[in-house]
């Protein structure tokens, strides 16, 4: 009997494939979730359930997003919005995270504040920056934004401990610490996705925050 | 239970800092009390997972469908505010096709919202649910309060261009270019881009090109966007610039490769050159980003059969056969296309067998009978098998004399041109001429008459016809005129009502026609006959399909009359 050829594994196509297997899963799931909310209201673990859940889809999201970077079949869909609305959308995101937590997320922002950017994908790096900030503080959150030269920035700050040392590098992401820092490094691709003209956008992570922990900012050009 | 109150968000609402001001509060919601909302989803769990989401949101007038029939049922017997509607449903149309239907046939106002809700991101699907262009896009799964938020964006911009919305459905394009004008003005500046686009848009439909490119030049000083870019080569196209439009069409694909209506733009120019294997690259690309669209892989099997390209046009025939059996466009032209194609490859069993299931598929119809005997003569021809051949050109004839009024005009084109070939000579000369007579005001099927009768050899007959009829059209409406500015009404009638009977279907002479018989009645009174006379006029018009703006003033003259003469009769 002959022997079947074997083709070599191309493992990003593989990733790529399997993401959408799990993401469809994961839909199912939350469909499920959603059900047992309508029963369970006010139960804690369903709250987490859900919370998790999304917090795998957007992670996945964002894996699926690299692999089409890399796959070289992606643009970005950039068109101008003002802060606010993305902010709404952000906050709506977010809604049953805060609702589970004793940490306070504020918002500030300029009414008239416009930036270009791909709505979609930047509401989802600031939310996933969000989730991360919620786990590491104590009572408070604020997000905000404003005009700085020729950048929009989008800021983070909490009360927490603030970065460890080796978040503070963005240039170099270290996969081998434990704590990967998808989310980080998600945020920083796409920053630099976004330019215009020889500007591109880009985040930083210092300790510097108002409320004593960590701030994270995301510039637009 | 979702409660607003729940929240432990806060919006800074602290002005103490000149810089910031609260955004939006969540507490001053949209109210979905008042909104009719229809959701349309195949998987039962997950539309009671919807309802009960939206009955949590004070949902109270809620309207289910599991598939796309029932949804187009609902929205036929009544208007929603809000239609929410899965992607994938199924067996049957799918949640692009229920868009496109609702647009087509007006069942959606512009003042609702319709959103799209996809399982998930591929690519190829998020580009054909965005082409017939949602309010708004969620990606399942989605929270209570993400679809609240996406509505209130929605409502809100609908209700900035409520009026301008509102005398664009009218036709009054000038209104429309004032309530954006107003909105410059008076609206806060995050809406100005979005203004400013609708203004550009605006002012390219009513010709002003001058004013659209600074615009859009404006705005691309701003920031590169695609859309913008796209403006700017529309407008080089219609001012005949056809080599700059191309250039940028180029250009926003390379650099922006998911706007659609940049390839399709990009084909039409090519097109306009004779072009038509760069036209057919183009939309080929297109239809391998976004297969889904029925009208663009129509508009690739013409081109690919221009180019003698069979393949190209057999695969994007098939893909229109497959698209419009769910679709508002179907037809069954599709079918007889894609048997002609096979029939030129040498495929005569496939031809055949696309003409039976074009029978299956279209019962009772007389236009795809027609169509298919007539293809069905054509094919027996070419193989040789004269007695069958016959048999179906006859089949086809009596068709044609029976459903006379019920025929399309493409069909009766490819009729005429069959009975050439048949040598049914008079029976060709008959059809061809009162198809001339009825659309010689129709620019581009004229020139489908031109073209059939230069396939045949026969260019000086068609030429012939159209210009006795061109002469025959202006010499009746000139004599009319004269008549009517003589203020013999009574004759200028008379004139026009001999030429309606000649040529039922011209659209000049309708709107002359009915003009006069308004202004008679303004003269001379109303009576019973006349005001009828004049409604008869109108409808027919309308029927016609002549461009609403045409026939607004007739419209507003008429509804004054009809008010004074039941003024009069009450008296």
């Amino acid at each position: 009997m002959n022997s079947l050829p074997l083709t070599p594994i191309n493992f990003s196509a593989i990733l790529g494939s399997s993401i959408h297997d799990v993401k469809n899963s994961l839909g199912v799931i939350s469909e499920l979730i959603q059900q047992l909310k309508q029963t369970n209201t006010a139960n804690k673990h369903i709250m987490q359930l859900e919370f998790e859940a999304s917090r795998m889809n957007n992670s996945l999201i964002q894996l699926l997003t690299l692999y089409k970077i890399e796959a070289e079949n992606f643009t970005l869909n950039i068109d101008e919005y003002p802060v606010s609305e993305l902010f709404n959308d952000i906050k709506a995101q977010q809604s049953s995270l805060f609702q589970l937590s004793d940490v306070d997320l504020k918002v500030e922002c300029n009414e008239d504040l416009l930036c270009y950017c791909d709505f979609n994908l930047i509401c989802n790096s600031i939310n996933s920056i969000l989730n991360n900030a919620q786990r590491y503080s104590h009572k408070q959150i604020i997000l905000s934004a404003g005009q700085q030269g020729a950048y929009v920035y989008f800021r983070i700050e909490d009360d927490g401990a603030g970065f460890p040392e080796h978040f503070m590098r963005t240039d170099k992401v270290d996969f081998k610490t434990g704590n990967t820092g998808l989310g980080l490094y998600f945020a920083s691709i796409i920053a630099s996705l976004h330019s215009n003209g020889n500007k591109s956008g880009y985040i930083t992570t210092t300790n510097d925050s108002r409320l004593g922990g960590a701030n994270f900012s995301l510039f637009l050009p | 239970m979702f409660s607003r109150e729940k929240y432990r968000i806060q919006t800074n609402t602290l002005n103490n800092s000149a810089l910031f001001f609260s955004i939006s509060n969540l507490l001053v919601m949209l109210d979905l009390k008042s909104k009719k909302i229809l959701l349309i989803e195949d998987y039962p769990v997950m539309r009671k997972a919807i309802r009960d989401m939206l009955y949590s949101l004070d949902v109270v007038t809620l309207i289910e469908a599991e598939n796309g029939q029932k949804a187009i049922n609902a929205m036929q017997a009544q208007k929603f505010d809000i239609v929410l509607c899965d992607y994938n449903l199924g067996e049957g149309k799918n949640g692009l096709q229920v868009l496109e239907e609702a647009r087509f046939n007006k069942l959606l106002p512009s003042t609702s919202a319709f959103i799209m809700v996809t399982a998930e991101q591929v690519q190829s699907m998020v580009i054909s649910a965005m082409e017939n262009k949602p309010d708004e896009y969620l990606t399942k799964p989605f929270t209570a309060h993400l679809l609240l938020t996406r509505l209130e964006r929605t409502f809100e911009r609908k209700l900035l261009f409520k009026q301008v919305d509102a005398a664009i459905n009218t036709e009054n394009y000038p209104l429309a270019i004032k309530y954006c004008d107003q909105l410059l003005a008076d609206s806060p500046k995050k809406t100005h881009t979005a203004v400013l686009k609708k203004r550009a848009e605006l002012a390219i439909h009513i010709k002003d090109y001058s004013t659209a490119q600074h615009i859009y030049q404006d705005i691309l000083e701003q920031r590169e966007l695609n859309w913008a870019l796209l403006g700017i080569a529309q407008i080089h196209y219609l001012q005949g610039n056809t080599e700059e439009a191309i250039g940028i069409f180029q250009e926003i694909i390379s650099k922006y490769p998911m706007t659609m209506e940049a390839y399709d733009l990009l084909a039409q120019s090519y097109e306009a050159k004779e072009q038509h294997r760069e036209a057919q690259e183009a939309l080929h690309k297109a239809v391998q980003l976004s297969p889904q669209t029925i009208l663009r892989q129509r508009k690739l099997v013409t081109i690919a059969n221009k180019t003698g390209d069979l393949e190209t046009a057999e695969i994007a025939c098939k893909a229109a056969v497959v698209l419009g059996k769910y679709s508002v466009h179907k037809n069954s032209n599709d079918f007889s296309n894609l048997a002609q194609i096979f029939q030129k490859s040498d495929k005569k069993t496939e031809a055949l067998e696309t003409l039976q299931s074009m029978r299956k598929e279209f019962p009772n119809d007389p236009n795809a009978e027609l169509r298919a005997a007539i293809a069905e003569s054509e094919i027996y021809q070419t193989m040789g098998q004269a007695e069958q051949a016959e048999a179906a050109f006859n089949e086809a004839l009596s068709i044609s004399k029976q459903y006379d009024q019920v025929l399309d005009k493409e069909i009766k084109l490819e009729m005429s041109k069959a009975c050439y070939q048949n040598n049914q000579e008079e029976m060709a000369n008959a059809l061809v001429q009162q198809l001339v007579k009825s659309h010689i005001d129709d620019d581009s099927f004229i020139d489908q008459i031109n073209a059939m009768h230069s396939v045949i050899g026969r260019e000086s007959h068609a030429d012939e016809l159209i210009n006795a009829t061109r002469q025959e059209l202006i010499h009746i409406n000139n004599e009319g005129v004269k008549l009517y500015k003589e203020e013999k009404f009574v004759e200028a009638i008379a004139v026009f009502a001999k030429a309606f009977k000649a040529m039922p279907e011209n659209k000049t002479i309708i709107l002359n026609m009915t003009k006069i018989i308004l202004h008679n009645i303004k003269v001379s009174g109303c009576t019973k006959e006349n005001m009828a006379e004049a409604k008869f006029y109108i409808n027919k018009a309308k029927k016609l399909g002549i461009a609403e703006y045409k026939l607004h003033s007739i419209q507003m003259e008429y509804t004054k009359l009809v008010h004074n003469f039941n003024k009069a009769a009450s008296k």
